[in-house]
């Protein structure tokens, strides 16, 4: 045995030593403080999953495209305009809860909202906090916090509802968009695949009078709509609140001329202190 | 219920399920922490908050069969941060014993543990961190890269110099102080 190898032998033996079981303390600390402690929104919970696609995946990708085109789906199939595409001519499965109406939820008196970022208009409920989007989602990556327009009811932080945009990637469809996006939430979640379903398999509805996907059931629901070349995605989490979503929904107006995908330029490495 | 399936059910709110996987790793982490930290108090709090950004960060978990590695991660992390609580880091005083020594063989072995807790106390918490994965949890540079999320290179480099600073330490310590030293 070498002079080096008996040092790290000893060092792992030392290393050994020592308390090997918390005190009890630490758990019933860690139980007392978790009923107060919400689960992060947004964009860990993650539907979103911008990684880079293989080719395997990427081809997996396509000819799901193509299958569901050739079957008739051709929903939102256009180029970028106002509006992306067709209704669809007989309602696919659902795997959302069933929708209830909006009537349920009375917006008048809601807060009106104008995103910057993103071109979209909507209400959200009084009482609910607004934190506009600072920066643009850019293809590719997964959008931060900064990146959506996040509305969330502060005495109770786990139901938020989101709003965030892209403009859809040179010579992409809507329809093919949100395939390459439902396909990569269900490998990357493989073992609750059902979470992320071909758009076939979504409900669809519509916002503002544009062609929507609608899915939900995993602690989220998802709408998905692509309006004069960019996507929209809005999102309600940790809820079923199926009326408080379209109740939401039915307030959008998207106005994508006036969203901003500027990059923001950080000019110092931490912001300065505001000026009491 | 198999840990993948805890998981699954915490990353969609599930206290309930999450609380039993804190029963089933505070152990681990606090002896991990423990070993970064070398103080039971700082490890306690290192734990909790580990176990506690667990939850909240959850659903950004995207493999539920990668939770432990990204526990650990979180631990490391969590020491990281109590680490920068306490700028006292390196400032630890040699303490010479004057009691005789009666066994010999305890005596050099408690010595030598003393030298390991001294050198070791030296180095940075990340150099600690690689050293404890790699020789406590008996983790692969790779296994430990992919925690600590930094390049394998680094992890190698970081543990070869950890070490080699650690005997350095050591050997240091067990020079005797020459006259000049001690007037220094």
């Amino acid at each position: 045995m070498t002079r080096a190898s008996r040092f790290e032998d000893h060092l792992t033996d030392w290393l050994e030593e020592g308390p090997t079981d918390a005190p009890d303390r630490v758990l019933e600390t860690i139980q007392a403080a978790l009923p107060s402690i919400p689960q992060r929104r947004v964009a860990w919970r993650v539907p979103w999953r911008f990684f880079p696609m293989n080719g395997f995946a990427r081809w997996v990708a396509g000819a799901a495209a193509v299958i569901i085109a050739v079957g008739g789906l051709a929903l939102l199939n256009q180029s970028p305009s106002a509006s992306v595409g067709r209704p669809p001519t007989s309602p696919p499965p659902s795997v959302a809860p069933p929708s209830a109406s909006s009537a349920a939820i009375d917006t008048t008196g809601w807060n009106s909202f104008t995103s910057i970022r993103h071109g979209e208009t909507l209400r959200y409920p009084r009482g609910w906090t607004a934190a506009p989007a600072s920066e643009p989602w850019p293809a590719g990556v997964d959008p931060t916090d900064s990146m959506q327009d996040i509305f969330s009811l502060p005495t109770n932080g786990d139901q938020v509802f989101s709003a965030v945009s892209q403009r859809l990637p040179s010579g992409e469809t809507g329809l093919e968009w949100l395939t390459n996006y439902e396909l990569q939430g269900a490998t990357y979640h493989a073992s609750v695949k059902q979470c992320w379903p071909a758009p076939a398999d979504m409900e669809h509805t519509t916002v503002a009078g544009s062609p929507a996907w609608v899915h939900g059931g995993c602690g989220f629901i998802e709408a998905i709509t692509v309006v004069g070349g960019r996507t929209y995605v809005m999102q309600l989490w940790n809820s079923y609140d199926r009326p408080l979503f379209d109740a939401f929904l039915s307030t959008m107006t998207f106005t994508p001329a006036r969203a901003d995908d500027t990059p923001v330029t950080h000019l110092s490495p931490s912001p300065s202190p505001r000026p009491s | 219920m198999q840990q993948g399936d805890l998981v699954e059910r915490a990353s969609r709110g599930d206290r309930e399920a999450f609380a039993q996987l804190a029963a089933a790793h505070v152990d681990r982490c606090f002896a991990l922490a423990y070993r970064i930290l070398r103080d039971t108090h700082r490890a306690e709090d290192a734990a909790q908050q580990a176990i506690l950004g667990a939850w909240r960060d959850l659903p950004s978990l995207r493999d539920p069969e990668r939770f432990e590695a990204w526990l650990s991660r979180l631990v490391v992390h969590a020491c990281y941060a109590e680490s920068r609580r306490d700028r006292r880091w390196t400032a630890h005083v040699r303490l010479i014993s004057t009691e005789p020594q009666v066994d010999p063989d305890t005596a050099s072995s408690v010595a030598a543990r003393d030298e390991l807790e001294r050198g070791f106390r030296r180095l940075s918490p990340e150099q600690r961190a690689v050293v404890v994965l790699h020789h406590h949890l008996g983790y692969p540079l790779t296994e430990i890269a992919a925690t600590l999320g930094i390049p394998v290179g680094t992890a190698r480099s970081r543990l070869h110099y950890a070490v080699r600073q650690l005997r350095a330490a050591i050997e240091a310590d067990a020079r005797p102080v020459t006259s000049k030293e001690r007037t220094a």
